[in-house]
């Protein structure tokens, strides 16, 4: 600490004279990151003597409503949205609004534009966040409305969040500060909206702000700078109207959000999709196993469809009174030239986040077990049943129109009708699994590449075959496949394996030299069955971390959302932090949590297994599948010899563990043999 | 037999000979007070800047890595006096040149040795070749060493206040910001943490700057019509073009209250944003006569930061060496030419006393070197064939209109390269 405030005080510039002054922009930007590095310490003391300041949670509890800095949890969960681009960006929000209607109307513009907003320092009392609690918003990470503190002093974890990002995602080292800034320049697209006077601790924060490219936007008159250069555009804009505060950030930042209109009463987009919806304030309910409820998608002949056409067969919203449980059944008929069966899961699993994305509806579960809440609100607003059918039809549109002409959609809400679908549905939800679970790599001479995250990412390559998922989990083989047909020119790109250099390994010609290309030259090849023989790349995006346990002859796996020590001697933060970034460090790999009972997971070491730790609540997430593959291992018992934190953390504390169940690693030949 | 050209082009030649040979002399000097340094044989100096001494270190190959300040200043001695005896374009500072640049001389024979004989040179373009490759070696060799090792013992030139008297008593005392270098303006453009020249390059590209002009001269020359100049520098800002000047010129502008912040009044608005979110003047006090090698230090960093060109030639600058003839004007003038860079005399074309030696100066060496020299003793006309020059050059780039902003999307962003 004290080496950062003697840099602090170097930092400092002295005070610019009035007249025939010497160059300040420089000095300025400089005192801005003293700014930072002395923010950062004060609130890290605060952390340390009031425990119980922040709620260091996802959302307000107990009246408080400061939440404090993200932690990795959230930092990892959330950067993935501005890594996949469901989130284009954040807006640092200083101050209070002169009144709470104007505070909300800014607030839900950057939802509606798919922002997150962080919210620091308090202006005579008041703050842009109580402001929105006054108008009844939910406030809070899943509406990306983010509390972070009353004093100026906590935006510093606007500028944190933005700088783990470059470490989590964009594989920067730390100290490496040029990079960190540029990366943050380029791709984090963020900017800070000043609500308010603009007190000189505000400047020194804007200053530190300039440096990360993210621009001020002020409403208030405060001296401009136009010219461009540390940020992509302006980097001082003042005296902007409320009205049109947003759409000028946005602009300034050079930020393009394109946003759907869909033709429903109420609001619709990502900031929404992890919006609570509690039974008090629900007009009524679907599925939850009070009532039957099922959501299927089923291809049709072309003259069958009549696009656009929207049915309730069965009563609406408006026919029954409030606190109603009703059945449903949305069965979702395409139709066209393109269109192919596999494609039917896909768009069927659009469902639940797009339903999600709109104000007032909560929705969870897929398939026969979904569950559906609508409000009172989105009720009084005019939301009716019909609007789901119109959302997905829109959505599903624009977002798939390559693979399908025509959709119509159908709501039942009769008893009889559902449970009929429910039947029919499940039959098919069947052949589909087997017909996924059947294809194999050594049959399949087309994998597909995923490089979404190369906006962070930038040299990080995905390879995604039949038995291997993207290492984010969002995307399986059918889904790229889907996506090239869809955006024939994205960021999913079909890859002829062509000759195979080692089927063990899992390497081939084909997939090697798309590597090298589409890795920009950094890396030129790697293996997709191995994790100590040039195991694929990581980025920050993976859902779980492998490392390999040397003394156990092993593998251990850790979740992202297990935060605690691990065997390998690091925490999962520690594992990801130091893999991540696209390069391949042999003994570790990044990978799904589905890939964990796909039969190539790392077959080149014996697979499955090899696997002696993982937290205990992964292992009961994916505890259907692991029995399953267990099984057909012919060790129908295994999942029991996998120790977990109650064993223990250490390998020492897991060796006995492991021969007293006899697991099967420790017979096999030495794995970094 | 001798004719009009080659005596014309001798006399030139020699002149300019003598010019960089007081470039290398200094050079050599400063060179010799580092290696007394090191041996502890003065107490009159001593190392100043470490991180220039480390940087110069890196750019010559030089080790540091467990080893002291002196161990690296000795060799840093050494490498410099070596320079002065090397044959043909082995000389270490040309590699700060763009590479464009680098191939370009790849032909030449650029070089500190004293040259032989230029005697039995029967060419006159033979004979101004050969000055033109002095003037690089002086530049780009002898200047820019002096430069290196001047800042390894005197410190880099950072910007400070300072008073200078003017020509009439009954003036007060002017107040002027001296100091400016290729470090200081990368800092003054960035900060310790952002610090490049991608705020320069930026707002030439958007046209707040149009251009940038080198306005060069010497120390302690006699300038006649000294308020021309200042007309001149006052019609370039005016446009937008930031005057980075040397010398006698320097010294006219700082009389002229051009070098504080507040000068930007005489500025275009353009040009006035851009030197008000820095706060800088809009003409920067580069040194003494020594100190326009800076200048090519400075093009340099502009072609690297990207987005204006490849090479010097490239880019919307110029030269102006309002001066009259004398050796070392002539020196470093024809090294702002054979860098590329389009460079006004003050005297006129009729002085020179050969319409093929001006004709060589001009088109010959615009083909050969990307640069000319062209003759207006006419300060305003001056101005306007440099303003002319950059808005060329600007055309050439595609930077003469105005852009759209670019609006970035998530595809757009996964397209970026690799910070």
């Amino acid at each position: 600490m004290e080496q950062v405030l003697i840099k602090c005080h170097y930092l400092l510039p002295p005070p610019v004279s009035e007249n025939h002054p010497l160059p300040y922009l420089a000095p300025a930007l400089d005192a801005g990151m003293a700014t930072f590095f002395a923010e950062e310490i004060i609130e890290a003391i605060r952390y340390l003597e009031k425990p119980d300041y922040y709620t260091q949670q996802e959302e307000p509890i107990n009246n408080n409503i400061w939440l404090g800095a993200a932690d990795d949890i959230i930092l990892r969960k959330r950067g993935v949205e501005f890594v996949d681009g469901t989130a284009p960006g954040f807006a640092a929000i200083l101050g209070a609004a002169p009144n709470s209607k104007t505070a909300a109307r800014i607030a839900h513009e950057l939802q509606e534009k798919n922002l997150y907003t962080f919210m620091a320092a308090a202006k005579d009392g008041n703050s842009f966040s109580q402001q929105l609690i006054e108008e009844g918003l939910q406030i809070g990470w899943p509406v990306r409305l983010v509390p972070f503190g009353s004093d100026i002093t906590s935006i510093v974890f606007a500028a944190g969040f933005a700088i783990r990002v470059g470490f989590a995602f964009g594989g920067i080292a730390p100290g490496d500060y040029k990079k960190h800034l540029l990366y943050n320049k380029d791709r984090i697209f963020a900017f800070v909206i000043t609500l308010g006077e603009v007190t000189e601790e505000w400047c020194a924060n804007a200053a530190g702000a300039i440096n990360f490219g993210f621009p001020i936007i002020a409403d208030t008159q405060i001296p401009e700078i136009l010219p461009t250069g540390i940020c992509t555009y302006e980097h001082v804009v003042a005296d902007i109207p409320h009205d049109n505060i947003v759409s000028k950030a946005i602009e300034v930042r050079g930020l393009k959000v394109t946003v759907a209109e869909i033709p429903i009463p109420v609001a619709f987009g990502p900031a929404f999709e992890g919006e609570r919806v509690r039974k008090g304030e629900s007009y009524l309910e679907f599925g939850g196993g009070i009532t039957p409820m099922v959501e299927w998608v089923t291809s049709k002949r072309m003259e069958e469809v009549e696009d656009g056409k929207i049915e309730i067969i069965g009563p609406e919203i408006t026919d029954v009174a409030e606190g109603s449980n009703l059945p449903l059944a949305i069965v979702i008929e395409v139709a066209g030239r393109d269109m192919q069966e596999d494609y039917e899961p896909i768009l069927e699993r659009q469902i639940h986040h797009l339903i999600n994305y709109t104000q007032g509806v909560w929705h969870i579960g897929q398939r026969d077990i979904a569950w559906l809440r609508i409000t009172k609100s989105a009720v009084e607003k005019g939301f009716r049943l019909s609007h789901i059918g119109t959302l997905l039809h829109a959505k599903l549109h624009q977002d798939f129109s390559r693979i399908f002409d025509k959709m119509q959609i159908k709501l039942y809400t009769e008893k009889d009708k559902v449970e009929e679908i429910v039947k029919k549905a499940k039959v098919v939800y069947q052949v589909r699994d087997a017909r996924i679970e059947g294809m194999i790599d050594e049959t399949t001479d087309t994998y597909y590449s995923c490089t979404l995250c190369q906006s962070f990412a930038p040299s990080h390559v995905c390879i995604v075959t039949p038995e291997k998922t993207g290492l984010c989990g969002s995307y399986n083989w059918m889904d790229c496949k889907a996506a090239y047909e869809i955006n024939p020119t994205g960021p999913n790109q079909p890859i002829a394996k062509g000759e195979t250099i080692s089927a063990k390994l899992g390497q081939w010609r084909g997939v090697n030299e798309y590597i090298y290309q589409a890795s920009r030259g950094n890396i030129d090849h790697y293996s997709m069955y191995s994790i100590i023989i040039d195991p694929w790349t990581t980025c920050g995006c993976c859902e779980c971390v492998a490392a390999v346990l040397p003394l156990c002859n092993g593998v251990m796996i850790v979740n992202r959302e297990y935060t605690e020590m691990t065997p390998c001697g690091m925490k999962f933060t520690t594992l990801a932090g130091t893999i991540g970034g696209g390069i391949s460090t042999p003994g570790f790999i990044g990978h799904s949590k589905y890939n964990i009972c796909q039969r190539k997971f790392i077959s080149a070491e014996e697979g499955l297994l090899r696997i002696v730790w993982m937290p205990r609540s992964l292992k009961a997430e994916i505890a259907g599948r692991l029995k399953s593959r267990s099984e057909e291992l012919g060790i129908p018992d295994f999942p029991e010899m996998i120790a977990d934190e109650t064993v223990g953390t250490t390998e020492e504390e897991i060796f006995p563990f492991l021969q007293e169940k006899n697991h099967p690693a420790l017979n096999m030949k030495p794995i970094l043999d | 037999m001798e004719n009009t050209e080659i005596i014309t082009a001798r006399n030139l030649v020699s002149i300019l000979t003598e010019g960089a040979a007081v470039h290398r002399e200094q050079s050599r000097k400063l060179a010799e007070i580092l290696l007394k340094i090191c041996k502890g044989e003065t107490q009159d100096y001593q190392i100043r800047n470490r991180q220039k001494l480390l940087q110069v270190a890196q750019d010559w190959d030089i080790p540091i890595k467990n080893r002291n300040d002196l161990e690296i200043a000795n060799d840093i001695g050494q490498t410099a006096l070596a320079e002065f005896d090397k044959e043909n374009n082995e000389l270490l500072s040309l590699k700060k040149a763009p590479l464009k640049r680098q191939e370009l001389w790849q032909r030449g024979n650029i070089k500190l040795k004293q040259q032989s004989n230029t005697d039995t040179l029967q060419d006159y373009r033979n004979l101004l070749r050969q000055g033109a490759e002095i003037a690089i070696a002086d530049g780009w060799g002898s200047s820019m060493i002096a430069n290196d090792i001047h800042d390894i013992i005197f410190n880099t030139p950072t910007p400070s206040l300072e008073k200078i008297k003017p020509d009439t008593p009954e003036q007060g005392e002017v107040n002027y910001i001296s100091g400016f270098s290729h470090e200081s303006i990368h800092y003054s453009l960035g900060g310790s943490f952002r610090a490049s020249y991608r705020p320069l390059n930026d707002n030439i590209i958007n046209g707040r700057i149009r251009g940038v002009a080198g306005v060069v001269g010497c120390n302690d020359t006699p300038i006649k019509h000294q308020s021309n100049y200042v007309s001149m520098v006052k019609e370039l800002i005016k446009n937008d073009v930031l005057v980075l000047a040397t010398g006698s010129s320097a010294t006219a502008c700082a009389k002229a209250g051009l070098m504080i912040p507040e000068a930007i009044e005489y500025a275009g608005d353009g040009l006035a944003s851009v030197c008000e979110a820095i706060g800088i003047p809009p003409v920067l006090h580069l040194g003494s006569c020594i100190d326009n090698s800076r200048i090519l230090i400075i093009a340099a960093a502009i072609v690297k930061e990207g987005g204006l060109g490849d090479d010097i030639s490239d880019l919307p600058i110029a030269g102006a060496a309002p001066e009259e003839i004398n050796k070392e004007i002539l020196s470093i003038g024809q090294y702002f030419v054979s860098s590329g860079v389009f460079t006004i005399s003050g005297v006129s074309q009729a002085a020179l006393g050969s319409e093929k030696i001006a004709e060589f100066l001009a088109e010959d060496s615009r083909n050969i070197y990307g640069g000319m020299w062209a003759f207006e003793p006419d300060p305003t006309k001056a101005a306007k064939l440099i303003i002319n020059h950059i808005d060329q050059k600007r055309k050439a780039l595609g930077i003469d209109k105005t852009r759209e902003r670019i609006l970035y999307d998530m595809e757009m962003r996964r397209g970026l390269e690799t910070v």
